[in-house]
Protein backbone atom coordinates (compact mmCIF):
# COMPACT_ATOMS: atom_id res chain seq x y z
CA UNK A 1 0.00 0.00 0.00
CA UNK A 2 1.43 3.33 -0.75
CA UNK A 3 -0.33 6.88 -0.68
CA UNK A 4 2.63 8.68 -2.35
CA UNK A 5 0.41 9.20 -5.52
CA UNK A 6 -2.69 10.30 -3.44
CA UNK A 7 -3.80 13.96 -3.38
CA UNK A 8 -2.99 16.08 -0.26
CA UNK A 9 -6.29 16.86 0.28
CA UNK A 10 -7.75 13.20 0.38
CA UNK A 11 -4.80 12.11 2.98
CA UNK A 12 -5.29 14.41 5.64
CA UNK A 13 -9.76 14.08 4.78
CA UNK A 14 -9.41 10.99 5.25
CA UNK A 15 -7.30 11.10 8.03
CA UNK A 16 -9.13 13.74 9.90
CA UNK A 17 -12.77 11.31 9.38
CA UNK A 18 -10.68 8.58 10.78
CA UNK A 19 -10.15 10.56 14.21
CA UNK A 20 -13.38 12.46 14.32
CA UNK A 21 -15.20 9.03 13.63
CA UNK A 22 -13.01 7.23 16.67
CA UNK A 23 -13.26 10.42 19.14
CA UNK A 24 -17.37 10.43 18.51
CA UNK A 25 -17.49 6.55 18.58
CA UNK A 26 -15.87 6.41 22.00
CA UNK A 27 -18.13 9.40 23.25
CA UNK A 28 -21.16 7.80 22.28
CA UNK A 29 -20.36 4.67 24.04
CA UNK A 30 -19.42 6.33 26.71
CA UNK A 31 -22.56 8.14 26.75
CA UNK A 32 -24.16 5.01 26.19
CA UNK A 33 -22.65 3.81 29.44
CA UNK A 34 -23.61 6.77 31.23
CA UNK A 35 -27.33 6.52 30.21
CA UNK A 36 -27.82 2.78 31.07
CA UNK A 37 -26.27 3.56 34.45
CA UNK A 38 -28.99 6.32 34.89
CA UNK A 39 -31.44 3.58 33.82
CA UNK A 40 -30.39 1.12 36.10
CA UNK A 41 -30.12 3.94 38.57
CA UNK A 42 -33.96 4.95 38.28
CA UNK A 43 -35.04 1.31 37.78
CA UNK A 44 -33.63 1.03 41.74
CA UNK A 45 -35.15 4.02 42.62
CA UNK A 46 -38.80 3.39 40.85
CA UNK A 47 -38.44 -0.50 42.54
CA UNK A 48 -37.55 1.19 46.50
CA UNK A 49 -40.59 3.72 45.46
CA UNK A 50 -43.01 0.97 44.87
CA UNK A 51 -41.67 -0.94 47.73
CA UNK A 52 -41.91 2.10 50.51
CA UNK A 53 -45.56 2.88 48.78
CA UNK A 54 -46.39 -0.76 49.56
CA UNK A 55 -45.13 -0.56 53.07
CA UNK A 56 -46.84 2.93 53.91
CA UNK A 57 -50.31 1.23 52.16
CA UNK A 58 -49.99 -1.06 54.43
CA UNK A 59 -49.42 1.13 57.81
CA UNK A 60 -51.55 3.07 56.72
CA UNK A 61 -54.36 0.27 56.07
CA UNK A 62 -52.92 -1.45 59.23
CA UNK A 63 -53.39 1.57 61.21
CA UNK A 64 -57.32 2.93 60.05
CA UNK A 65 -58.23 -0.18 60.81
CA UNK A 66 -56.43 -0.88 64.35
CA UNK A 67 -58.01 3.33 64.97
CA UNK A 68 -61.32 1.79 63.71
CA UNK A 69 -61.50 -1.34 66.22
CA UNK A 70 -60.03 0.56 68.75
CA UNK A 71 -62.84 3.72 68.66
CA UNK A 72 -65.48 1.23 68.94
CA UNK A 73 -63.82 -0.63 71.47
CA UNK A 74 -63.66 2.45 73.37
CA UNK A 75 -67.19 3.97 72.75
CA UNK A 76 -68.25 0.15 74.14
CA UNK A 77 -66.13 1.17 77.08
CA UNK A 78 -68.02 4.19 77.65
CA UNK A 79 -71.31 3.32 77.46
CA UNK A 80 -70.83 0.07 79.69
CA UNK A 81 -69.81 2.34 81.20
CA UNK A 82 -65.91 0.89 82.14
CA UNK A 83 -63.92 4.12 82.77
CA UNK A 84 -61.12 2.13 83.48
CA UNK A 85 -61.27 0.24 80.80
CA UNK A 86 -62.01 3.41 78.41
CA UNK A 87 -58.85 4.84 79.88
CA UNK A 88 -57.08 2.39 79.04
CA UNK A 89 -57.93 1.80 75.38
CA UNK A 90 -57.75 5.79 74.94
CA UNK A 91 -54.36 5.19 75.94
CA UNK A 92 -53.40 2.10 73.48
CA UNK A 93 -54.27 4.60 70.59
CA UNK A 94 -51.69 7.00 68.51
CA UNK A 95 -51.74 10.43 69.19
CA UNK A 96 -53.47 11.43 65.93
CA UNK A 97 -56.18 8.94 67.03
CA UNK A 98 -55.87 10.32 70.16
CA UNK A 99 -56.66 13.75 68.33
CA UNK A 100 -59.59 12.63 66.14
CA UNK A 101 -61.58 11.84 69.15
CA UNK A 102 -60.68 14.69 71.23
CA UNK A 103 -62.20 16.81 68.40
CA UNK A 104 -65.30 14.53 67.77
CA UNK A 105 -65.84 14.74 71.42
CA UNK A 106 -65.56 18.53 71.22
CA UNK A 107 -68.26 18.97 68.38
CA UNK A 108 -71.47 20.27 69.55
CA UNK A 109 -74.35 17.01 70.13
CA UNK A 110 -76.38 18.35 67.00
CA UNK A 111 -73.29 18.91 64.69
CA UNK A 112 -71.13 15.82 65.89
CA UNK A 113 -70.67 13.21 62.97
CA UNK A 114 -71.22 9.42 63.47
CA UNK A 115 -67.16 8.62 63.70
CA UNK A 116 -64.54 10.83 64.23
CA UNK A 117 -63.25 10.06 60.99
CA UNK A 118 -64.90 11.92 58.56
CA UNK A 119 -62.92 14.31 56.36
CA UNK A 120 -64.22 17.28 58.35
CA UNK A 121 -62.24 16.48 60.95
CA UNK A 122 -58.84 18.07 61.01
CA UNK A 123 -57.14 16.01 63.16
CA UNK A 124 -57.90 12.93 61.22
CA UNK A 125 -54.84 11.64 59.10
CA UNK A 126 -55.66 9.56 57.40
CA UNK A 127 -56.46 11.03 53.74
CA UNK A 128 -52.69 12.79 54.16
CA UNK A 129 -51.19 9.41 54.67
CA UNK A 130 -53.35 7.89 51.50
CA UNK A 131 -52.03 11.01 49.58
CA UNK A 132 -48.91 10.20 50.86
CA UNK A 133 -48.69 6.57 49.50
CA UNK A 134 -50.30 7.95 46.02
CA UNK A 135 -47.49 10.36 45.92
CA UNK A 136 -45.01 7.57 46.61
CA UNK A 137 -46.69 5.78 43.58
CA UNK A 138 -46.40 8.28 41.54
CA UNK A 139 -43.06 8.83 41.57
CA UNK A 140 -42.08 5.42 41.33
CA UNK A 141 -44.38 6.35 38.07
CA UNK A 142 -41.91 8.96 36.98
CA UNK A 143 -38.77 7.14 38.05
CA UNK A 144 -40.29 3.77 35.49
CA UNK A 145 -40.88 6.25 32.94
CA UNK A 146 -37.72 8.33 33.25
CA UNK A 147 -35.86 4.71 33.50
CA UNK A 148 -36.96 3.64 30.18
CA UNK A 149 -36.18 6.55 28.54
CA UNK A 150 -32.71 6.56 29.59
CA UNK A 151 -32.79 3.09 28.66
CA UNK A 152 -34.03 4.20 24.77
CA UNK A 153 -31.64 6.90 25.09
CA UNK A 154 -28.43 4.31 25.87
CA UNK A 155 -29.45 1.85 23.04
CA UNK A 156 -29.89 5.02 20.26
CA UNK A 157 -26.55 5.67 20.58
CA UNK A 158 -25.06 2.36 21.26
CA UNK A 159 -26.56 2.00 17.33
CA UNK A 160 -24.52 5.08 16.39
CA UNK A 161 -21.84 3.99 18.33
CA UNK A 162 -21.98 0.70 16.17
CA UNK A 163 -22.07 3.29 12.69
CA UNK A 164 -19.24 5.36 14.03
CA UNK A 165 -17.05 1.69 13.89
CA UNK A 166 -17.76 1.04 10.45
CA UNK A 167 -17.08 4.46 9.65
CA UNK A 168 -14.42 3.80 10.91
CA UNK A 169 -13.37 0.53 8.79
CA UNK A 170 -14.78 2.13 5.73
CA UNK A 171 -12.48 4.82 6.26
CA UNK A 172 -9.32 3.03 6.90
CA UNK A 173 -10.29 0.68 3.93
CA UNK A 174 -9.59 3.82 1.81
CA UNK A 175 -6.02 3.01 1.68
CA UNK A 176 -6.69 -0.31 -0.12
CA UNK A 177 -8.26 0.83 -3.38
CA UNK A 178 -5.77 2.21 -6.12
CA UNK A 179 -8.71 3.57 -8.05
CA UNK A 180 -8.87 7.12 -6.99
CA UNK A 181 -12.54 6.78 -7.55
CA UNK A 182 -13.27 4.08 -5.31
CA UNK A 183 -11.34 5.56 -2.84
CA UNK A 184 -13.13 9.36 -3.33
CA UNK A 185 -16.95 7.27 -3.24
CA UNK A 186 -16.06 5.21 -0.04
CA UNK A 187 -14.86 8.30 1.90
CA UNK A 188 -17.56 10.31 0.61
CA UNK A 189 -19.99 7.18 2.10
CA UNK A 190 -17.94 7.11 5.38
CA UNK A 191 -17.95 11.26 5.82
CA UNK A 192 -22.46 11.09 5.21
CA UNK A 193 -22.53 8.07 7.67
CA UNK A 194 -20.46 10.45 9.81
CA UNK A 195 -22.51 13.45 9.26
CA UNK A 196 -25.24 11.48 10.25
CA UNK A 197 -23.81 10.12 12.99
CA UNK A 198 -22.96 13.34 14.40
CA UNK A 199 -26.33 14.49 13.64
CA UNK A 200 -27.62 11.40 15.43
CA UNK A 201 -25.52 11.65 18.70
CA UNK A 202 -26.62 15.69 19.38
CA UNK A 203 -30.06 14.51 18.77
CA UNK A 204 -29.95 12.08 21.18
CA UNK A 205 -27.76 13.13 23.45
CA UNK B 1 2.26 4.87 7.95
CA UNK B 2 1.74 7.76 5.86
CA UNK B 3 3.84 10.19 4.79
CA UNK B 4 2.21 13.61 4.65
CA UNK B 5 3.88 17.24 4.57
CA UNK B 6 3.81 18.48 7.75
CA UNK B 7 1.84 21.55 7.61
CA UNK B 8 -1.18 19.07 6.86
CA UNK B 9 0.16 16.53 9.45
CA UNK B 10 -0.31 19.65 11.59
CA UNK B 11 -3.71 20.92 10.44
CA UNK B 12 -4.90 17.14 10.65
CA UNK B 13 -3.75 16.37 14.35
CA UNK B 14 -5.28 20.33 15.66
CA UNK B 15 -8.79 18.95 13.92
CA UNK B 16 -8.81 15.75 15.97
CA UNK B 17 -7.59 17.46 18.80
CA UNK B 18 -10.11 20.10 18.51
CA UNK B 19 -12.93 17.75 18.37
CA UNK B 20 -11.49 15.63 21.14
CA UNK B 21 -11.46 19.13 23.29
CA UNK B 22 -14.79 19.76 22.26
CA UNK B 23 -16.53 16.60 23.25
CA UNK B 24 -14.66 16.73 26.56
CA UNK B 25 -16.23 19.79 27.12
CA UNK B 26 -19.27 18.62 26.16
CA UNK B 27 -19.12 15.57 28.71
CA UNK B 28 -17.90 17.79 31.31
CA UNK B 29 -21.41 19.30 31.98
CA UNK B 30 -23.33 15.83 31.56
CA UNK B 31 -22.00 13.79 33.94
CA UNK B 32 -23.64 15.17 37.02
CA UNK B 33 -26.90 13.18 37.54
CA UNK B 34 -29.88 15.26 38.36
CA UNK B 35 -31.15 15.62 41.35
CA UNK B 36 -33.95 13.04 41.79
CA UNK B 37 -35.26 13.66 44.90
CA UNK B 38 -37.20 16.82 45.72
CA UNK B 39 -35.51 19.04 48.68
CA UNK B 40 -37.87 19.53 51.02
CA UNK B 41 -38.00 23.01 53.16
CA UNK B 42 -37.15 22.73 56.82
CA UNK B 43 -40.81 24.43 58.07
CA UNK B 44 -43.48 25.05 56.18
CA UNK B 45 -44.29 28.98 56.85
CA UNK B 46 -47.69 29.21 55.35
CA UNK B 47 -50.24 28.48 57.94
CA UNK B 48 -54.14 28.82 57.97
CA UNK B 49 -57.60 27.65 58.21
CA UNK B 50 -59.35 27.17 55.58
CA UNK B 51 -63.56 26.97 56.10
CA UNK B 52 -65.79 24.55 54.15
CA UNK B 53 -69.39 25.32 54.38
CA UNK B 54 -70.83 22.38 53.53
CA UNK B 55 -73.03 19.07 55.42
CA UNK B 56 -71.29 16.96 57.06
CA UNK B 57 -72.21 13.90 59.40
CA UNK B 58 -75.62 12.91 58.50
CA UNK B 59 -77.34 10.62 55.62
CA UNK B 60 -78.72 12.92 53.24
CA UNK B 61 -77.86 12.72 49.51
CA UNK B 62 -75.26 15.08 49.58
CA UNK B 63 -74.15 15.16 52.92
CA UNK B 64 -69.69 14.68 53.10
CA UNK B 65 -69.39 14.79 49.38
CA UNK B 66 -68.26 18.44 49.18
CA UNK B 67 -66.27 18.02 52.34
CA UNK B 68 -64.75 15.19 51.34
CA UNK B 69 -63.62 16.43 47.58
CA UNK B 70 -62.40 19.60 49.91
CA UNK B 71 -60.39 17.40 52.42
CA UNK B 72 -58.56 15.31 49.23
CA UNK B 73 -57.78 18.88 47.87
CA UNK B 74 -56.23 20.75 50.87
CA UNK B 75 -54.43 17.59 51.84
CA UNK B 76 -53.47 17.48 48.05
CA UNK B 77 -52.04 20.98 47.84
CA UNK B 78 -50.37 20.68 51.41
CA UNK B 79 -48.54 17.72 50.25
CA UNK B 80 -47.50 19.07 46.78
CA UNK B 81 -46.87 22.62 47.36
CA UNK B 82 -45.15 22.15 51.41
CA UNK B 83 -48.01 24.34 52.83
CA UNK B 84 -49.91 23.71 56.69
CA UNK B 85 -52.93 25.04 55.42
CA UNK B 86 -55.21 23.38 57.93
CA UNK B 87 -59.59 22.76 57.38
CA UNK B 88 -62.16 23.84 59.31
CA UNK B 89 -65.41 22.42 59.20
CA UNK B 90 -68.85 24.22 59.27
CA UNK B 91 -71.44 21.75 58.92
CA UNK B 92 -74.44 23.89 56.77
CA UNK B 93 -76.96 22.45 54.60
CA UNK B 94 -79.99 24.19 52.69
CA UNK B 95 -81.18 26.10 55.67
CA UNK B 96 -79.59 30.02 56.09
CA UNK B 97 -80.13 30.70 59.61
CA UNK B 98 -77.52 27.59 60.41
CA UNK B 99 -75.65 29.28 58.09
CA UNK B 100 -75.62 32.95 59.56
CA UNK B 101 -74.92 31.06 62.65
CA UNK B 102 -71.90 29.14 61.49
CA UNK B 103 -70.61 32.48 59.15
CA UNK B 104 -70.81 34.32 62.52
CA UNK B 105 -67.99 32.08 63.85
CA UNK B 106 -66.06 31.99 61.38
CA UNK B 107 -65.99 35.40 60.61
CA UNK B 108 -64.77 35.47 64.44
CA UNK B 109 -61.99 32.89 64.02
CA UNK B 110 -59.20 35.18 63.18
CA UNK B 111 -56.88 31.88 61.78
CA UNK B 112 -59.67 31.50 58.84
CA UNK B 113 -58.31 32.98 56.08
CA UNK B 114 -61.00 31.88 52.91
CA UNK B 115 -64.23 29.43 52.86
CA UNK B 116 -64.96 27.32 50.53
CA UNK B 117 -69.19 27.41 49.92
CA UNK B 118 -71.33 27.36 50.56
CA UNK B 119 -73.66 25.10 49.11
CA UNK B 120 -76.65 26.17 48.13
CA UNK B 121 -77.34 29.71 46.70
CA UNK B 122 -79.93 30.31 49.97
CA UNK B 123 -77.57 30.02 52.36
CA UNK B 124 -75.11 32.10 50.16
CA UNK B 125 -77.65 35.03 49.92
CA UNK B 126 -78.14 34.92 53.72
CA UNK B 127 -73.97 34.29 54.84
CA UNK B 128 -72.61 36.92 52.08
CA UNK B 129 -73.18 39.59 54.30
CA UNK B 130 -71.78 38.44 57.01
CA UNK B 131 -68.92 37.21 55.11
CA UNK B 132 -68.24 40.22 53.01
CA UNK B 133 -67.70 42.60 56.42
CA UNK B 134 -65.10 40.20 57.70
CA UNK B 135 -63.31 40.19 54.90
CA UNK B 136 -63.38 37.00 53.49
CA UNK B 137 -63.60 35.21 50.35
CA UNK B 138 -65.69 32.87 49.57
CA UNK B 139 -65.33 30.44 46.48
CA UNK B 140 -68.90 28.32 45.92
CA UNK B 141 -68.86 24.93 44.26
CA UNK B 142 -72.33 24.86 43.92
CA UNK B 143 -74.64 27.86 44.29
CA UNK B 144 -75.80 28.62 40.84
CA UNK B 145 -78.22 31.35 41.42
CA UNK B 146 -77.29 34.18 38.80
CA UNK B 147 -77.97 37.36 40.79
CA UNK B 148 -75.12 35.75 43.76
CA UNK B 149 -72.35 37.60 40.80
CA UNK B 150 -74.64 40.85 40.24
CA UNK B 151 -72.34 42.85 42.53
CA UNK B 152 -74.20 42.53 45.43
CA UNK B 153 -71.97 40.06 47.54
CA UNK B 154 -68.32 41.64 46.75
CA UNK B 155 -65.97 38.42 48.09
CA UNK B 156 -68.45 35.64 46.34
CA UNK B 157 -66.84 33.83 43.54
CA UNK B 158 -67.66 30.27 41.93
CA UNK B 159 -66.14 27.68 39.88
CA UNK B 160 -69.92 26.45 38.17
CA UNK B 161 -72.10 28.06 35.62
CA UNK B 162 -74.89 29.94 37.06
CA UNK B 163 -78.47 29.49 36.38
CA UNK B 164 -78.38 32.19 33.47
CA UNK B 165 -76.83 28.81 31.45
CA UNK B 166 -78.32 26.38 33.03
CA UNK B 167 -82.12 27.00 32.98
CA UNK B 168 -81.61 27.54 29.11
CA UNK B 169 -79.45 24.43 28.62
CA UNK B 170 -82.29 22.69 30.12
CA UNK B 171 -85.10 24.15 28.38
CA UNK B 172 -83.17 23.99 25.11
CA UNK B 173 -82.53 19.95 25.97
CA UNK B 174 -85.72 19.35 26.28
CA UNK B 175 -86.94 21.01 23.04
CA UNK B 176 -84.35 19.39 20.97
CA UNK B 177 -84.21 16.07 22.47
CA UNK B 178 -87.50 15.10 24.41
CA UNK B 179 -90.47 16.40 21.64
CA UNK B 180 -92.09 18.13 24.45
CA UNK B 181 -96.05 18.49 24.21
CA UNK B 182 -96.10 20.53 27.47
CA UNK B 183 -93.72 20.49 30.33
CA UNK B 184 -94.39 20.56 33.81
CA UNK B 185 -91.80 22.11 35.88
CA UNK B 186 -91.39 21.62 39.74
CA UNK B 187 -90.80 24.47 41.69
CA UNK B 188 -89.62 23.63 45.32
CA UNK B 189 -90.77 27.12 46.69
CA UNK B 190 -87.19 28.02 48.12
CA UNK B 191 -84.19 30.78 46.48
CA UNK B 192 -82.65 28.34 43.96
CA UNK B 193 -85.23 26.18 42.56
CA UNK B 194 -87.98 29.06 41.88
CA UNK B 195 -85.63 31.17 39.75
CA UNK B 196 -84.46 28.26 38.08
CA UNK B 197 -87.79 27.07 37.19
CA UNK B 198 -88.60 30.58 36.31
CA UNK B 199 -85.45 30.79 34.00
CA UNK B 200 -86.52 27.36 32.73
CA UNK B 201 -90.39 28.41 31.56
CA UNK B 202 -88.84 31.52 30.68
CA UNK B 203 -86.73 30.54 27.96
CA UNK B 204 -89.35 27.61 27.19
CA UNK B 205 -91.78 29.89 26.22
CA UNK B 206 -89.06 31.61 23.79
CA UNK B 207 -89.08 28.24 22.31
CA UNK B 208 -92.54 28.50 21.88
CA UNK B 209 -92.55 25.38 24.17
CA UNK B 210 -95.68 25.41 26.36
CA UNK B 211 -94.76 24.51 29.81
CA UNK B 212 -96.39 25.50 33.61
CA UNK B 213 -95.06 25.29 36.98
CA UNK B 214 -96.25 23.39 40.22
CA UNK B 215 -95.22 24.42 43.12
CA UNK B 216 -94.34 21.70 46.13
CA UNK B 217 -92.35 22.66 49.70
CA UNK B 218 -89.15 21.15 50.43
CA UNK B 219 -89.15 17.81 52.07
CA UNK B 220 -92.50 17.58 51.10
CA UNK B 221 -93.69 13.42 51.56
CA UNK B 222 -96.50 13.38 49.37
CA UNK B 223 -96.77 14.92 45.82
CA UNK B 224 -99.90 13.89 44.69
CA UNK B 225 -101.18 17.12 44.21
CA UNK B 226 -98.70 17.96 41.69
CA UNK B 227 -98.54 14.80 40.29
CA UNK B 228 -102.08 14.77 39.13
CA UNK B 229 -101.49 18.21 36.99
CA UNK B 230 -99.78 15.22 34.83
CA UNK B 231 -102.38 14.84 32.41
CA UNK B 232 -102.31 13.29 28.94
CA UNK B 233 -100.71 16.60 27.09
CA UNK B 234 -97.81 16.77 29.27
CA UNK B 235 -95.09 14.49 28.45
CA UNK B 236 -92.04 15.88 30.15
CA UNK B 237 -91.45 16.66 34.00
CA UNK B 238 -88.71 18.97 34.64
CA UNK B 239 -87.33 18.83 38.42
CA UNK B 240 -85.57 22.14 39.82
CA UNK B 241 -85.43 20.90 43.20
CA UNK B 242 -82.64 21.18 45.66
CA UNK B 243 -82.90 18.16 47.51
CA UNK B 244 -81.84 14.81 45.18
CA UNK B 245 -84.13 12.63 47.51
CA UNK B 246 -87.15 14.95 46.78
CA UNK B 247 -86.45 14.20 43.24
CA UNK B 248 -86.15 10.41 43.76
CA UNK B 249 -89.24 10.86 45.96
CA UNK B 250 -91.62 12.65 43.05
CA UNK B 251 -90.54 10.42 40.90
CA UNK B 252 -91.05 7.30 42.51
CA UNK B 253 -94.66 8.40 43.37
CA UNK B 254 -95.46 9.56 39.57
CA UNK B 255 -94.88 6.10 38.51
CA UNK B 256 -96.56 4.32 41.16
CA UNK B 257 -99.49 6.77 39.95
CA UNK B 258 -98.91 5.54 36.54
CA UNK B 259 -97.42 8.79 34.97
CA UNK B 260 -94.11 8.02 33.30
CA UNK B 261 -92.99 11.64 31.51
CA UNK B 262 -89.44 12.13 30.44
CA UNK B 263 -87.97 13.64 33.37
CA UNK B 264 -85.30 15.98 33.48
CA UNK B 265 -83.67 17.06 36.77
CA UNK B 266 -81.05 20.04 37.84
CA UNK B 267 -77.59 20.10 39.39
CA UNK B 268 -78.34 19.35 42.23
CA UNK B 269 -79.58 15.97 41.16
CA UNK B 270 -76.70 14.55 39.80
CA UNK B 271 -75.97 12.35 42.85
CA UNK B 272 -76.24 8.80 43.00
CA UNK B 273 -79.57 9.20 45.29
CA UNK B 274 -81.59 10.49 42.59
CA UNK B 275 -81.16 6.98 40.72
CA UNK B 276 -83.45 7.08 37.87
CA UNK B 277 -82.91 5.12 34.84
CA UNK B 278 -83.74 6.75 31.49
CA UNK B 279 -83.89 10.40 33.25
CA UNK B 280 -81.63 13.52 32.28
CA UNK B 281 -79.93 15.73 34.56
CA UNK B 282 -78.15 18.46 34.04
CA UNK B 283 -74.55 19.48 35.93
CA UNK B 284 -72.53 21.61 36.19
CA UNK B 285 -69.30 19.00 36.79
CA UNK B 286 -68.62 16.44 34.52
CA UNK B 287 -68.53 12.94 35.40
CA UNK B 288 -65.06 13.49 36.33
CA UNK B 289 -64.91 9.55 36.72
CA UNK B 290 -64.60 9.70 32.45
CA UNK B 291 -62.01 12.31 32.30
CA UNK B 292 -57.98 11.70 32.47
CA UNK B 293 -57.55 14.77 34.13
CA UNK B 294 -59.03 13.61 37.36
CA UNK B 295 -58.15 9.94 37.50
CA UNK B 296 -55.90 10.27 40.04
CA UNK B 297 -57.59 12.32 42.17
CA UNK B 298 -60.20 9.81 42.23
CA UNK B 299 -57.94 6.72 42.96
CA UNK B 300 -57.17 8.55 45.82
CA UNK B 301 -60.73 9.99 46.55
CA UNK B 302 -62.31 6.11 46.47
CA UNK B 303 -58.86 4.92 48.80
CA UNK B 304 -59.78 7.12 51.39
CA UNK B 305 -63.66 7.65 51.16
CA UNK B 306 -65.22 4.33 49.30
CA UNK B 307 -68.18 5.53 46.92
CA UNK B 308 -67.24 8.12 44.09
CA UNK B 309 -69.85 11.02 43.29
CA UNK B 310 -68.75 13.15 40.62
CA UNK B 311 -71.27 16.34 42.20
CA UNK B 312 -68.44 17.40 44.43
CA UNK B 313 -65.49 17.54 41.94
CA UNK B 314 -65.97 21.31 42.19
CA UNK B 315 -65.49 21.51 45.35
CA UNK B 316 -61.99 20.18 45.13
CA UNK B 317 -61.61 23.23 42.24
CA UNK B 318 -62.86 25.72 45.01
CA UNK B 319 -60.43 24.27 46.93
CA UNK B 320 -57.68 24.80 44.52
CA UNK B 321 -58.70 28.14 44.16
CA UNK B 322 -58.38 29.08 48.17
CA UNK B 323 -55.70 27.68 48.54
CA UNK B 324 -53.81 29.12 45.45
CA UNK B 325 -54.50 32.43 46.52
CA UNK B 326 -53.23 31.78 50.39
CA UNK B 327 -49.97 30.25 48.92
CA UNK B 328 -49.23 33.25 46.64
CA UNK B 329 -50.67 35.73 49.12
CA UNK B 330 -48.44 34.06 51.85
CA UNK B 331 -45.74 34.36 49.65
CA UNK B 332 -46.01 37.94 48.48
CA UNK B 333 -46.74 39.55 51.83
CA UNK B 334 -44.51 37.05 54.20
CA UNK B 335 -48.37 36.03 55.87
CA UNK B 336 -51.38 34.67 55.09
CA UNK B 337 -54.05 37.33 55.65
CA UNK B 338 -57.63 37.53 54.83
CA UNK B 339 -56.94 40.39 52.47
CA UNK B 340 -54.20 38.79 50.93
CA UNK B 341 -55.99 35.50 50.14
CA UNK B 342 -59.05 38.02 48.76
CA UNK B 343 -56.35 39.97 46.64
CA UNK B 344 -54.75 36.71 45.31
CA UNK B 345 -58.34 35.09 44.00
CA UNK B 346 -59.60 37.22 41.09
CA UNK B 347 -55.60 36.45 40.16
CA UNK B 348 -55.98 32.71 40.47
CA UNK B 349 -55.59 30.51 36.95
CA UNK B 350 -56.22 26.78 36.81
CA UNK B 351 -55.05 25.65 33.04
CA UNK B 352 -56.31 21.76 33.81
CA UNK B 353 -58.49 21.28 36.74
CA UNK B 354 -59.54 17.73 38.15
CA UNK B 355 -62.71 18.14 36.44
CA UNK B 356 -61.05 18.59 32.71
CA UNK B 357 -62.05 22.45 32.69
CA UNK B 358 -59.71 26.11 33.48
CA UNK B 359 -60.43 28.10 36.26
CA UNK B 360 -60.00 31.89 35.94
CA UNK B 361 -62.68 34.63 37.05
CA UNK B 362 -64.60 37.15 34.87
CA UNK B 363 -65.43 40.96 36.59
CA UNK B 364 -68.25 39.74 37.88
CA UNK B 365 -66.82 36.78 39.61
CA UNK B 366 -67.90 33.97 37.98
CA UNK B 367 -66.00 31.11 36.14
CA UNK B 368 -64.59 32.06 32.40
CA UNK B 369 -66.13 29.79 30.05
CA UNK B 370 -67.94 27.81 32.68
CA UNK B 371 -70.26 25.11 31.09
CA UNK B 372 -73.17 23.03 31.34
CA UNK B 373 -73.51 19.52 30.79
CA UNK B 374 -76.90 17.00 30.28
CA UNK B 375 -76.46 13.38 31.34
CA UNK B 376 -78.29 10.26 31.24
CA UNK B 377 -78.79 8.07 33.93
CA UNK B 378 -78.29 4.55 32.87
CA UNK B 379 -77.37 0.94 33.81
CA UNK B 380 -73.49 1.80 33.49
CA UNK B 381 -73.84 5.37 35.25
CA UNK B 382 -74.01 8.30 33.68
CA UNK B 383 -73.77 9.04 29.45
CA UNK B 384 -73.25 12.62 28.18
CA UNK B 385 -76.27 13.48 26.05
CA UNK B 386 -75.62 17.42 25.77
Amino acid sequence: MSTSHWPQWLSLTTVVVLGAAATLAGVTAWKSAVMSGHAVQNFTLSTKAVNDANALAHDSERNITSERQLFIDYQYALSAPDKNRAASIFGMMNPNTRNAIKWWNAQPAGDRPLSPFVSANPDWSAPSIVIGVQASLDRADEYLHEAKSDLSQANNLKFLSAMLTIVLLASGLTWTFESHKARVTLLTASIVVFVMCLIGTWWFW
Amino acid sequence: MVVLVSRARFVAAALVVASMAFVAAACGGSGAAKPRVASTAATAVCVGKIAVMAPYGGLTALDSIQMNWARVAIDKYNLDHNTSFTIEPSNVDFRPEDGVREAKRLAADSEVVGVVGPQTSGVTEAVGPIFDAAGLVYVSPSATRTSLTDGSLKNFFRVVANDSKQGPAIANFIVRHLQPSTVLIVDGSETYSTALALDIAHRLTQLHTSSKIVKVQLEQKDYSAAIEKIDSTVNVVALPLLLATDGARFVKQMHAAGKFPEVIGSDMLFVSTFDVPGAYVSTFAPDSSKLAAGAQIIRLYQSIFGAFEPFGGPAYVAMQVVATAADAACRRDGEVTRRGVLSMVPQVRIPRTVIGDSVAFDVHHDLVGAKVRIYRIDAQGYVEVG
